[in-house]
């Protein structure tokens, strides 16, 4: 099945200066992200990834500079149209009390509603397919509140999902969950850029795992963009010293043969 | 001994029925909580929602329970009338010997009571939900200590009590922007303007105290009365007043309830999902102070409708939708409505201001809440 938006051709950042009423954490960046792939930004803490992304995700206004979604400022589009193309998992999350499941995944429908029109067949089958795609379905009629960590994430991704963007910009989706439920997640991201062609673009701090799930990699240090390109291109003992200060050995994913990084410890052996 | 039961039967009554009908709508309340909770998918050409059967038979079940106190309102009082008499005066027959008692004194008061529920209560969930605070309610931006300032300066300096409605919206508008500025720092977050309220509050708070030590006591004492929230001598005038009032405000209210879901989930998650996240922040804290004035304009500041009757809905219909705030809002014509019956007649033929009982009423249940909510967090 592929979602109901026109295509996206194209989403770029030019000359962006970002910051928060302060010194700039971003300064003079311009990438182009690729369309109907995954892209996951990794870099050491405060290097402003996460803030590159909300820029993206237009939660943050530019300072100077413009995100360009298919050859127009993202800013001056209207607002409610973005959200039919680009949806956004923020890292901070407020759930409601006492919401339950379908009732917070129905929010992520808004843009697609209208003043009388508030509950379509696409509205419903949008929400249907999130809960089914996510593994909620029999979760829907439960708080929110009472489930666990992973399960709650789902929730929020099933919400973006039902959204249904072409393109999903997602802020370390794989945070507070345990190994066996990161793998579920990002196995789930990675089925819609492969089946629906879906664009992602990901915040992840985990180095292997983004070697693993990416198509494009993008490393960044003191707001630039150091590295970029397929994992297996760009991912080295010297990349990762570059961007994280530290000492590794990168060998090859026994089983994807993707770049596999093992940090040596800091201590003599 | 004859005449003692005379006296006391009419207003013990009264009270009695109010009461077991107080017993009777909690049992309902608790029982409404296993209704079937079916969704009726509604769709026709362009037009399409999704409504909730629980929350239309609540509905409709608190509509019926404002027609129930309005006529007991009608029928009880120091001068009892029989039911049927006063459903025909009311309506239709205004040359009986009953006219002056029902359509002067009653119905315009029962519908004061009515509307003005409805603005507490529907602002109260507004900001309940704006905030993301079950505790808080319209008065934390000032809204009622604003009102109280204005009315007060106009009652102790000897000013028409006509104008009264007027200076008191005008505190509570004034008071709740200057709430609204001074929390402004790159947008205005929920507890920031909490904070900010709570200072701006008692600063309001040392100004009513002064006027009030400062003036005639007997001008003090009808300002002091205002202050507690009385429906006493509400008129038809009162009426109109909250009416256009409310035929402004609910529909926006109820336009903007799409929105105020979504800031629920965050400013992130409400930018992501195509908001104007201070534009709508704005529009929504406008409608609701407005409600909570034009209500506190008319009867006072009365208390702990706007904060309990949006608790006491959310238990029973969960989170917020459009449907549950029509039945919040018909749940504070409810409890306001008999809270009145009750001021009117527990100690008859004294009478009561019905801020009194509702806070009376809703002082325990705040404790409770505050406790359990201590619990949770």
């Amino acid at each position: 099945m592929k979602h109901n938006n026109e295509s996206p051709s194209e989403l770029s950042g030019i000359e962006l200066r970002l910051s928060y009423q302060g010194p700039p954490v971003i300064e003079g960046l311009t990438i182009d992200l690729p369309i109907g792939q995954i892209t996951v930004i990794v870099g050491p803490n405060g290097c402003g990834k996460s803030t590159l992304l909300r820029a993206f995700a237009r939660v943050l206004t530019p300072d100077s500079g413009k995100v360009i979604l298919n050859g127009e400022a993202i800013q001056s589009m209207p607002t409610r149209y973005v959200a039919r193309l680009l949806g956004l998992l923020p890292q901070n999350q407020r759930t409601p009390d006492s919401i339950v499941v379908k009732d917070l995944i129905r929010r992520g429908r808004y843009p697609h509603q209208r003043l009388f029109d508030q509950w379509s067949k696409k509205d419903e089958e949008a929400v249907n397919k999130a809960l089914h795609i996510t593994g909620l379905e029999n979760y829907s009629e439960r708080l929110v509140d009472e489930l666990s960590g992973g399960q709650r994430q789902r929730v929020w991704i099933a919400m973006v999902l039902a959204q249904d963007t072409p393109i999903m910009l997602l802020d370390e989706p794989t945070t507070h969950l345990d190994i066996a439920h990161q793998i579920e997640i990002l196995e789930l991201l990675h089925r819609l850029s492969t089946d629906e062609k879906r664009t992602i673009v990901m915040v992840l701090h985990d180095i292997n795992l983004a070697a693993r799930y990416a198509a494009n990699l993008i490393a960044m240090r003191e707001g630039s963009v150091i590295y970029s390109g397929r994992p297996e291109e760009i991912v080295s003992p010297e990349m990762v010293q570059n961007v994280f200060d530290l000492r590794t050995v990168v060998i090859s994913d026994p089983i994807t043969s993707s770049p596999l990084v093992i940090p040596h410890p800091t201590r003599e052996l | 001994m004859a005449q003692l039961i005379s006296f006391i039967v009419p207003s013990a009554m009264a009270s009695l029925y109010v009461f077991c009908g107080l017993i009777t709508s909690t049992f309902l309340l608790i029982g409404a909580r296993r209704l079937d909770g079916k969704e009726i998918i509604f769709r026709h050409g362009i037009v399409s929602s999704l409504l909730q059967k629980r929350i239309l038979i609540l509905s409709a079940g608190a509509a019926i329970g404002i027609l129930a106190l309005g006529l007991i309102g009608l029928i009880v009082g120091d001068y009892p009338i029989p039911a049927w008499k006063a459903i025909t005066t009311a309506f239709w027959d205004r040359n009986t010997e009953y006219d002056f008692v029902i359509n002067t004194l009653r119905f315009p008061r029962i519908t004061v009571a009515v509307l003005a529920g409805i603005c507490f209560a529907t602002s109260g969930a507004i900001f309940q939900s704006l905030i993301n605070n079950p505790l808080v309610s319209p008065d934390i931006i000032g809204v009622n200590n604003g009102a109280a300032v204005c009315a007060v300066i106009l009652l102790a300096t000897g000013g028409t009590v006509t104008y009264l409605p007027l200076a008191a919206f005008i505190g509570a508008v004034l008071a709740s922007a200057i709430v609204y500025v001074l929390s402004w720092k790159r947008g205005v977050s929920g507890s920031r303007l909490v904070l900010v309220g709570i200072g701006f509050n008692a600063l309001l708070g040392s100004v009513i105290t002064f006027i009030q030590v400062r003036y005639p006591i007997e001008r003090v004492m009808a300002a002091a009365r205002w202050q507690a929230g009385s429906l006493f001598g509400s008129s038809w005038e009162d009426a109109r007043t909250l009416s256009i009032g409310l035929a402004i405000l609910l529909p926006s209210a109820f336009f903007l309830i799409h929105r105020l879901r979504l800031l629920q989930l965050g400013d992130e998650a409400s930018v992501a999902l195509g908001l104007s996240v201070e534009r709508d922040r704005f529009a929504l804290l406008t409608v609701g102070a407005s409600l909570a004035a034009i209500a506190v304009a008319v009867i006072g500041p009365l208390g702990f409708v706007a904060l309990l009757v949006p608790q006491i809905a959310r238990t029973v219909v969960g989170t917020l939708t459009a449907g549950s705030l029509l039945f919040t809002g018909l749940l504070g014509g409810v409890f306001l409505l008999g809270a009145d019956i009750v001021a009117q007649r527990l100690f008859a033929p004294v009478t009561l201001p019905a801020g009194i009982v509702t806070a009376a009423i809703g002082a325990p249940y705040f404790l409770l809440i505050l406790v359990r909510y201590n619990r949770e967090t």
